[in-house]
């Protein structure tokens, strides 16, 4: 990573464990389809509770422009519309945080 | 006059008492008679709750379990149906220790509290294994106890740990008990009981004393990224390099993640369960496990219940079914005092 790149970042938390997990790339480090998702990134929304306990949360940071970011929270069975291969991708690279 | 709960003047010579007494000290026997009336029916219904036959259920007071083979699909509907009850072994070790565990939880909670299955009424219970692929978590989704298979790195498969599985369960028998909002403190307390329960079944299965138990969580799943467990309820945040549970409330987490911090801020109130239990001695399920279970049947603990509301219960169903000086009332009192919360 360089200064100045655009970065997406995603936070995992609960679980039994109660484990916090990050993961952070640069945008440009992403597989093609992720940055045609994040290119047309839905606003974000207000998150549903999860279904039962013990589920995990997430938190994805992305940019939307050269200085603004935008955070979508969501439960892991309610990925925000369009931005699967973004999480995806970044749930492969979590590591404890 | 007797303010003890197990008061030892009988009602009958209480009456008699004020048939010859003083205006003023007829009203105070009065009190007392009221007061030993209110008491006595605490201890009745104290009594009726470790009882088999006091739940007034449609249970038959035996287990109906159902395990389901996920195929490493992240869906939670039921898939393949792989065991029954009454059916005999499968290959598969998940699917064989979903089923014993939920066997023995049954057990633990039928034998001991009278409570049959996870809603007291004998209420199937159905474990879907194989969950996701590599899937690193296992959840209760209101339906269903579901396990992944871990990635074998920070976490191996779900159903090798007893206290994993009764934990899941015990998120049932809660919603069907106290219904703890999982969100801050009644949030920490719903993780806090199952981890409570899921502890005390472990100990029971396996008849270890308060004294000869680990008091760890989920030491049967961690990988070797996360060894030597998920939690240690006698020294919360030991478990392991990146457990941050606080042991008292001086450590208490504000946060927004994880609904309010609900799996770090457990380790409170599993330290003053610990703390009680090693206090009185002997097994778990017999003085604290007695003490936890009538508090999650105590009606006067709400949804929303903060740790202290809830301390207090315990505090208050130790009074009722081991007297108020007692041996037990002191340990809980003083356990919810050492972790800082009464």
């Amino acid at each position: 990573m360089t200064v100045g790149e655009q970065l997406v970042r995603l936070v995992r938390t609960g679980g039994i464990a109660g484990l916090t997990m990050s993961a952070v790339a640069p945008v440009a480090e992403l597989p093609p389809v992720a940055q045609a998702a994040l290119a047309d990134a839905p606003p974000a929304s207000r998150a549903r509770p999860a279904a039962g306990v013990d589920r995990f949360s997430f938190e994805l940071t992305i940019p939307v422009g050269p200085k603004r970011t935008r955070t979508y929270r969501f439960v892991e069975d309610a990925v925000p519309e369009g931005l699967e291969p973004v999480v995806s991708h970044l749930s492969g690279h979590l590591a404890p945080s | 006059m007797c303010r003890s709960i197990a008061c030892i003047v009988p009602p009958d010579l209480l009456q008699k008492l004020a048939a010859d007494a003083t205006a003023e000290e007829k009203r105070s026997l009065l009190a007392t008679l009221r007061q030993d009336r209110v008491v006595r029916q605490e201890r009745k219904l104290a009594a009726m709750s470790l009882r088999p036959t006091a739940v007034a259920g449609k249970g038959t007071g035996k287990p109906k379990r159902a395990i389901y083979d996920q195929g490493n699909v992240a869906s939670d509907g039921p898939a393949k149906l792989v065991r029954k009850e009454g059916a005999p072994a499968s290959k598969d070790p998940a699917v064989n220790e979903a089923y014993d565990g939920f066997g023995a939880t049954f057990d633990f909670f039928y034998k001991l509290f009278g409570w049959d299955s996870i809603d007291g009424s004998g209420l199937p219970m159905n474990g879907l294994v194989h969950y996701g692929a590599d899937y690193d978590n296992a959840f209760w989704n209101g339906r269903s106890m579901v396990f992944g298979d871990g990635d074998g790195k920070l976490f191996l498969r779900f159903t090798k740990s007893i206290d994993v599985i009764a934990h899941e369960l015990t998120h049932g028998v809660t919603e069907h008990t106290l219904g703890l909002n999982y969100s801050g403190q009644s949030g920490a307390l719903n993780e806090s009981v199952s981890d409570v329960f899921g502890s005390m079944v472990k100990q029971y299965a396996k008849k270890q004393t308060a004294a000869t138990a680990d008091w760890l969580i989920g030491n049967d799943i961690v990988g070797p990224e996360l060894a030597p467990a998920l939690r240690n309820m006698k020294s919360p945040g030991t478990a392991n390099k990146y457990d941050d549970q606080p042991a008292d409330m001086g450590g208490y987490v504000k946060t927004r993640s994880d609904n309010g911090g609900v799996h770090t801020n457990s380790g409170i109130p599993n330290r003053a369960f610990a703390l009680t239990s090693l206090a009185i001695g002997g097994n778990s399920w017999e003085g604290a496990g007695r003490i936890w279970w009538a508090t999650l049947r105590d009606p006067a603990v709400k949804p929303t219940a903060t740790f202290k509301q809830f301390a207090n219960s315990t505090v208050k169903q130790a009074g009722v079914l081991f007297g108020p000086a007692s041996a037990q009332s002191t340990a809980v009192k003083t356990a919810w005092q050492t972790v800082k919360v009464l």
